[in-house]
């Protein structure tokens, strides 16, 4: 004889369970690694807060790239004020600029498409000339420590893929990560300190390789939840915490070979996984450091992961002047 | 001996710790002198007559907004006379950055601009936001290098009040 209680906990798991058996692989265990892609539908605005007043303002907001890595569709834009899309002459980052003398409180500019996200893997570029990502930005400048460092490390080792591992290895096992920071990503500091997110490994890992002689590509964009994780919808912030930043660096014969270097550190489930391959729990939204938007911003800009603001000149403050939201809706994923 | 070669090369191989000129707890605070929100070049040691809190941050950063509200609670709390409280906005290479974050969140430290080279690896300030506690010897108590709650905050200004 069963109680009350128990036949209600029993009625909601024959309904949970038969809803699972309905639906489609969301309720079921997922494994990271084994994803082949997320399909979702993506909304990302730009609300206006506190606006600044008399001033003359641009907004620079990315549009994610389309490529085989993310397929993106339908793509939509919604905002009271005009814009033009552009693209910065060195990355080739295309971008929405608006420019205007008065924001309102609450006004929103915002950006709509479907993305089917895959895992990526090693991808060739004939487009690419690599030598082009041998050149240090600002932040990633190496000094004589980390050149002795990784002779030691590297020793007479000269095939990249064999080089790259030592180094991401090293790496995994020497830094700590930080997550509730906004990073510079700056190799030398990162040398000494050892501790940082995303852009201090990814710019201390692209220091290494470039010492090395070995092209690598800084590619950037905002982080969702895991697929094994992920909730039909949701939200995250576009901002410095939930920006993500990973690499690719040049193995030959103009292929580019992911590596993920603070996502192994967070996920030593996926170590091995993320040198070569790249899980689904991202959007990638712009290539390189150190960018000159179109038209150009005033200030410097590290990177161009989310909408970027300026009042004569003067960067807006995030969370104060304005705010990004980026929501989701998985669609399907893909094992 | 094989496991012994392998554990020798693995320890040899983790990234070695280098003596850097940065800031260390228990060491003197670096002062420099930087520009403030009027282009005066001040320096900025002269702000340490008492215990002092140097609040890094930059305009990207929301989490270091935050702080902003704590920092005024824990002026009015412990006095303006017993600590002191200034800002190092690491964006600002000039007075006009300095300027617009001030009038627009309210921020009435001092604060200056620290887009420089020599003051971000003095400071190793490689994210923000970073809360440096300095005693009333210019001497640096604590290094908090995340987000920080008030309790937190309260605990580190009496210890510099000490």
């Amino acid at each position: 004889m069963i109680n009350r209680r128990e036949f209600v906990i029993g009625s909601l798991m024959l309904t949970g369970y038969a809803a699972m058996e309905g639906s489609n692989v969301f309720a079921l265990p997922v494994n990271d690694a084994k994803v082949k892609a997320v399909s979702m539908k993506i909304t990302c605005t730009m609300e206006v807060l506190k606006p600044p007043r008399n001033k003359n303002i641009n907004i620079w907001t990315p549009i994610p790239p389309d490529n085989s890595e993310q397929k993106i569709s339908g793509l939509s834009v919604k905002s009271r004020m005009q814009y033009k899309m552009t693209e910065d002459i060195s990355h080739g980052n295309r971008m929405l600029f608006f420019n205007t003398d008065k924001l309102t409180a609450g006004e929103t500019i915002t950006m709509k498409y479907t993305m089917v996200r895959r895992t990526a893997d090693v991808v060739e570029d004939r487009g690419e000339r690599p030598e082009r990502h041998l050149e240090p930005s600002e932040w990633e400048r190496w000094d004589d420590n980390i050149a002795r460092y990784v002779d030691s490390l590297v020793v007479k080792e000269s095939d990249p893929v064999r080089i790259g591992r030592k180094i991401y290895d090293a790496l995994i096992d020497s830094l700590n990560y930080i997550h509730e920071a906004c990073g510079r990503g700056v190799s030398i500091l990162m040398f000494e300190e050892k501790i940082g997110r995303c852009d201090e490994f990814h710019a201390l890992f692209r220091s290494m390789m470039m010492y090395k002689k070995i092209p690598v590509k800084w590619e950037q964009g905002i982080a969702l939840p895991y697929p094994s994780v992920i909730k039909k919808s949701g939200e995250v912030e576009a901002d410095c915490i939930n920006a993500h930043s990973w690499v690719k660096f040049h193995v030959g014969d103009n292929k580019w070979m992911p590596v993920d270097v603070s996502e192994a550190k967070r996920r030593p489930d996926l170590r091995d996984f993320y040198f070569g391959k790249l899980a689904a729990n991202r959007i990638k939204m712009s290539n390189g450091r150190g960018i000159t938007l179109n038209p150009p911003q005033k200030s410097p800009m590290n990177t161009f992961p989310y909408t970027y603001a300026e009042a004569d000149g003067m960067p807006l403050i995030y969370g104060h002047n304005y705010k990004n939201r980026m929501k989701y809706e998985a669609v399907k994923i893909e094992a | 001996m094989k496991w012994l070669a392998a554990l020798i090369l693995s320890i040899s191989l983790i990234l070695p710790a280098y003596a850097t000129e940065g800031v260390k707890e228990g060491a003197p605070a670096p002062t420099f002198v930087l520009p403030d929100e009027n282009n005066r070049n001040v320096d900025i040691g002269i702000f340490m007559d008492r215990p002092t809190i140097i609040y890094f941050t930059h305009n990207a950063c929301f989490y270091c907004t935050q702080l902003i509200l704590y920092l005024k609670r824990a002026q009015a709390k412990f006095g303006e006379k017993n600590l002191r409280i200034i800002g190092i906005n690491i964006m600002a290479k000039d007075q006009n950055l300095i300027k617009a974050y001030k009038e627009e969140l309210g921020f009435i430290f001092p604060m200056f601009a620290g887009n420089r080279e020599d003051v971000l690896r003095a400071y190793r300030i490689n994210y923000v936001p970073v809360i440096v506690f300095v005693d009333s010897k210019k001497t640096v108590r604590k290094v908090v290098g995340h987000y920080i709650h008030e309790d937190e905050l309260h605990r580190h200004i009496k210890n510099i009040m000490k």
